[in-house]
C-alpha cells in the first residue's frame, strides 16, 4: 500500500498506469499488427520504403483468397470436432482421475502422480511414432477421435494436475457432510465438490481447448487426407519452401484466434477467479 | 446372304473375349488408387502438382492418385512413422539430402528392373541419378532440379550505365561498386550471410580452386580458401556492398531486398523464379549465370526425385515416377513453378530454349556440381564452417584465424 500526500500518489498513479500501458501495448501490438497486414496488399507489405505502418488501402482480398484456396470450413470443422472431443475426454476422465487422486491415498498414487508430470517432459516428437503406431494397430489413425485421444495424452496429465490442485483446495469436511447425509463418494463429488470447483474447471477447461485448437505436430502426423485435417495445418501448409504468402497467412492467423478470443470472452470472468483461487488465503 | 458366323469369326471374337479376360488386360484396367507424399506447400507448387496430376489422369483414367502434402520440416518424421508402422505410400518426393536416411530405413525399393527397361534413361546425366543411387542400383527417378545461377535487375544495370550482367568475380564486384548507393537504400548484391548461405561460400571456394573434400578426406587449399573468404567478406567489411543485414540475411530477406529494389543481384536457384517474375517486370529482372571465379564458374545442381515405396501397385507407381520425366510434364511444372527439367534431353525442348530467362539454367546444366555427398559436409558447412565466415562479417575474427578454424573442423569431421 502506497503511503505519502496526494501529488505522490498521483505520480504513483501516473507509473503504474504508464506501465499497464506499456505491458499492454507489447501485448497487443503484435495482434493490431497481424490483424493490418492481413488487410494489406501484398505491395503494402512488402515494400521498398520499409516498413509501412498503415496500408495505402484496406482489402479483404486475403481472406477471399484463403477461403477460396483452403477448404476452410472443413478444416474449422475438424479443428472444432478434435477440440470437443479432447476435452469431453478430459472433462469426464481427468476430472474423476483427479478427484480420486485428491481424496483417495493409495498404493501407489505418487509415482502415479510423478508419471503424469513426467509424460509432459517428453517432447511431442518421441511420442509421435509410438503413437502412430498405437493408432494404426486400434484403427484409428486418420480419425477425430485418434486425433482427440492423442491430445489427450500430453492434455490429459495437465488437466489432472490442475484439477487436483482445485480439488486439494476444497475442505473434505463438506463433502464428509454430505456423505454423512446419504451422498455416496460419487454424488458428494457431484453435488458438492464439482460446483464449488466451477471456476477451477472451466479455467483448466479453457487451456485445455487453446491448446489442442493450436496443436500442429500430432494433427499433421496422425491425419492424412483433406476430410481429417486440421486449422493449423491447413494453415502450415500455405508454407512453401521458396514462397511465404504474408497475407494470406496473418488472414489465417486472425481466424485462428477469434475463436479462442470468443471463447475467452465468454469464460473470462470465472476463469480469471478460477486460476486466482487459492492465491488468498484466510 | 449368310448370317452365319464363319469359323474365323469365332475364332477372332474368341480371341478377343479371351484378350479381355487375360490377368495383364484385368490389372491395367481395373481402378487403382495411389498414394503420393510430397512436401510441394506453396501456392505455386501446389498449381504445378496439381496440373501435372490432371495430366496423368487423362494419360492413365485408371489411376486416381491420392495425394498427400506434408510440409518440408516434418517429411521425414512422417516417412519414418509410416515405414515403423508398415503404412508407407505407394510413392513419394525425395530429396537428395534426405536419400541417404530413406533409404537406411527401407523407405525406397529399388528401381533397376524398370529404369534397366526405360527408354529414357539415357535423357538424364549419370550425375542425375547420382543423388538417389546406392552401388549402381537407382532408388528413385529425377524428378526436377535446382539449378543455382543469378537474379538481376535489368532496370538498375542501365540506370548504372552496366551494358550486362557480369561474368566473372571482378565484374561482379566492379558492378556492386556501380550499383551500390547506400542513400537511396540500394546495394549491389543480397548477401545470404544467414541461415543457408554456406552453399554459395563453398562454391565460392570450388569457383577460387579450393576442393573442400577429396576421396572423403577434407582437402581445403588454404592459400586459394583465404583468397574467396577474403572476396567474399570483402562485399561487406571493405567494399559495403551488401545491405548492412547481410550478416542476419536469410532466403526471405534476400528475396524482400531484390524484389523491393533494395538489392540488385542474388545467387539462387531456379526454384525463386516463379516468385521473382511475378513480383518484377520483364524489363526489370534478367537472369545468368553464376560469376566465373578464378579458377572455374561453380555452381550446383541439386536434382529432387520420386521414389516407389510400396511394391503393392507397383506398375501403377512406375507409371507416375516416370512420367515426370516426360517433356510436358515437366514443361508444365516449370511453367508453374520454375523447377527445372532434370532430363537434359526435356531442358532443349523449344518452349525452354526459346525463353530467353531459361537460357542460363540450360547452359549450367552442362558444367554444374552436385552437392558434396560426403556424410557429414554439408552439416560441417552449415554449423561450423559458415559461423566462422559470419564472425569475419561482425568483426570477430580475420580471415586467416576464420579459414584455419574452417581446416581444423573439417580435419575432425571427416577424421
Amino acid at each position: 500500500m502506497i503511503v505519502g500526500s496526494a501529488r505522490e500518489r498521483r505520480l504513483w498513479n501516473v507509473a503504474t498506469y504508464a506501465i499497464a500501458g506499456f505491458f499492454g501495448l507489447t501485448a497487443l501490438g503484435p495482434i493490431v499488427w497481424l490483424v493490418l497486414t492481413s488487410l494489406k496488399t501484398e505491395a503494402d507489405i512488402v515494400t521498398a520504403q520499409g516498413v509501412v505502418y498503415w496500408p495505402s488501402t484496406l482489402t479483404l482480398a486475403n481472406y477471399r483468397e484463403l477461403w477460396d484456396q483452403t477448404d476452410f470450413p472443413t478444416l474449422f470443422r475438424n479443428s472444432l470436432s478434435a477440440t470437443t472431443l479432447t476435452v469431453v475426454i478430459c472433462l469426464v476422465v481427468g476430472t474423476l482421475a483427479a478427484y480420486a487422486l485428491s481424496r483417495e491415498a493409495f498404493r501407489g498414487r505418487q509415482p502415479l502422480l510423478m508419471g503424469l508430470l513426467a509424460i509432459r517432459m517428453f517432447p511431442a516428437v518421441m511420442q509421435i511414432i509410438p503413437l502412430f503406431i498405437i493408432m494404426k494397430a486400434i484403427g484409428l489413425l486418420d480419425t477425430k477421435l485418434g486425433l482427440a485421444l492423442a491430445y489427450a495424452s500430453f492434455l490429459l496429465p495437465m488437466f489432472i494436475w490442475l484439477m487436483k490442485g482445485f480439488f486439494d483446495d476444497l475442505p473434505g469436511e463438506l463433502e464428509e457432510a454430505a456423505r454423512i447425509d446419504g451422498c455416496s463418494r460419487l454424488g458428494a463429488m457431484w453435488r458438492i465438490a464439482l460446483p464449488v470447483a466451477r471456476n477451477g474447471i472451466l479455467a483448466t477447461t479453457v487451456l485445455i481447448a487453446i491448446s489442442a485448437w493450436n496443436e500442429f505436430l500430432f494433427a499433421l502426423m496422425l491425419t492424412t487426407g483433406a476430410d481429417t485435417r486440421t486449422w493449423p495445418v491447413g494453415l502450415q501448409l500455405m508454407i512453401g519452401d521458396f514462397q511465404l504468402p504474408w497475407g494470406l497467412l496473418a488472414a489465417g492467423g486472425v481466424i485462428s484466434i477469434i475463436p479462442v478470443v470468443v471463447l475467452f470472452a465468454f469464460v473470462q470472468g470465472s476463469m480469471v477467479r478460477g486460476l486466482t483461487e487459492g492465491a488468498t488465503k484466510g | 446372304m449368310n448370317n452365319y458366323p464363319t469359323r474365323r469369326g469365332i475364332l477372332q471374337y474368341g480371341a478377343a473375349l479371351a484378350a479381355l479376360g487375360a490377368p495383364g488386360f484385368a490389372r491395367a484396367q481395373s481402378p487403382v488408387r495411389l498414394s503420393y507424399w510430397h512436401h510441394f506447400a506453396s501456392q505455386s507448387e501446389q498449381k504445378g502438382l496439381r496440373r501435372l496430376t490432371e495430366m496423368f489422369r487423362a494419360r492413365y483414367p485408371n489411376i486416381s492418385m491420392a495425394i498427400e502434402t506434408i510440409p518440408n520440416a516434418e517429411y521425414l518424421t512422417k516417412v519414418t512413422a509410416s515405414v515403423v508402422a508398415n503404412s508407407r505410400p505407394d510413392t513419394c518426393m525425395v530429396a537428395a539430402e534426405r536419400f541417404a536416411d530413406m533409404y537406411a530405413m527401407k523407405a525406397l525399393l529399388d528401381l533397376s528392373p524398370e529404369v534397366a527397361k526405360w527408354d529414357r534413361k539415357a535423357d538424364f546425366k549419370p550425375s542425375a541419378w547420382k543423388g538417389a543411387e546406392r552401388d549402381g542400383k537407382p532408388f528413385g527417378v529425377p524428378a526436377y532440379s535446382f539449378v543455382n545461377w543469378m537474379y538481376y535487375r535489368k532496370d538498375f544495370f542501365e540506370e548504372a550505365g552496366l551494358s550486362g550482367p557480369p561474368d566473372t568475380m571482378q565484374e561482379f564486384l566492379e558492378a556492386c561498386i556501380k550499383i551500390t548507393n547506400p542513400a537511396k537504400n540500394r546495394y549491389g548484391f543480397g548477401m545470404r550471410g544467414g541461415g543457408g548461405g554456406h552453399q554459395y561460400l563453398m562454391d565460392l571456394l570450388i569457383a577460387y580452386g579450393s576442393p573442400i573434400v577429396v576421396d572423403g578426406k577434407a582437402a581445403i587449399d588454404r592459400t586459394k580458401a583465404i583468397e574467396a573468404v577474403r572476396f567474399f567478406s570483402d562485399l561487406y567489411t571493405k567494399y559495403k556492398v551488401v545491405p548492412p543485414s547481410a550478416p542476419n540475411d536469410s532466403f526471405r530477406q534476400i528475396m524482400e531486398g531484390f524484389k523491393t529494389g533494395q538489392t540488385a543481384m542474388i545467387w539462387h536457384h531456379t526454384g525463386s523464379l516463379a516468385e521473382l517474375t511475378a513480383a518484377l517486370k520483364p524489363n526489370q529482372i534478367g537472369t545468368t549465370l553464376r560469376p566465373k571465379g578464378p579458377v572455374l564458374r561453380a555452381a550446383r545442381v541439386d536434382n529432387l526425385y520420386n521414389g516407389v515405396s510400396n511394391d503393392r501397385n507397383r506398375e501403377a507407381a512406375w507409371n507416375w515416377v516416370s512420367f515426370w520425366a516426360e517433356p510436358d510434364p515437366s514443361i508444365a511444372l516449370l511453367e508453374e513453378t520454375g523447377y527445372f527439367p532434370a532430363s537434359f534431353k526435356v531442358a532443349q525442348d523449344p518452349r525452354i530454349t526459346g525463353n530467353p530467362l531459361y537460357k542460363p539454367a540450360i547452359e549450367t546444366l552442362s558444367f554444374g556440381q552436385n552437392a558434396i555427398d560426403t556424410p557429414g559436409v554439408e552439416a560441417w558447412g552449415q554449423n561450423q564452417m559458415f559461423p566462422e565466415f559470419q564472425k569475419i562479417l561482425v568483426g570477430s575474427s580475420t580471415v586467416e584465424d576464420a579459414v584455419d578454424a574452417m581446416m581444423r573442423s573439417l580435419d575432425k569431421t571427416l577424421s
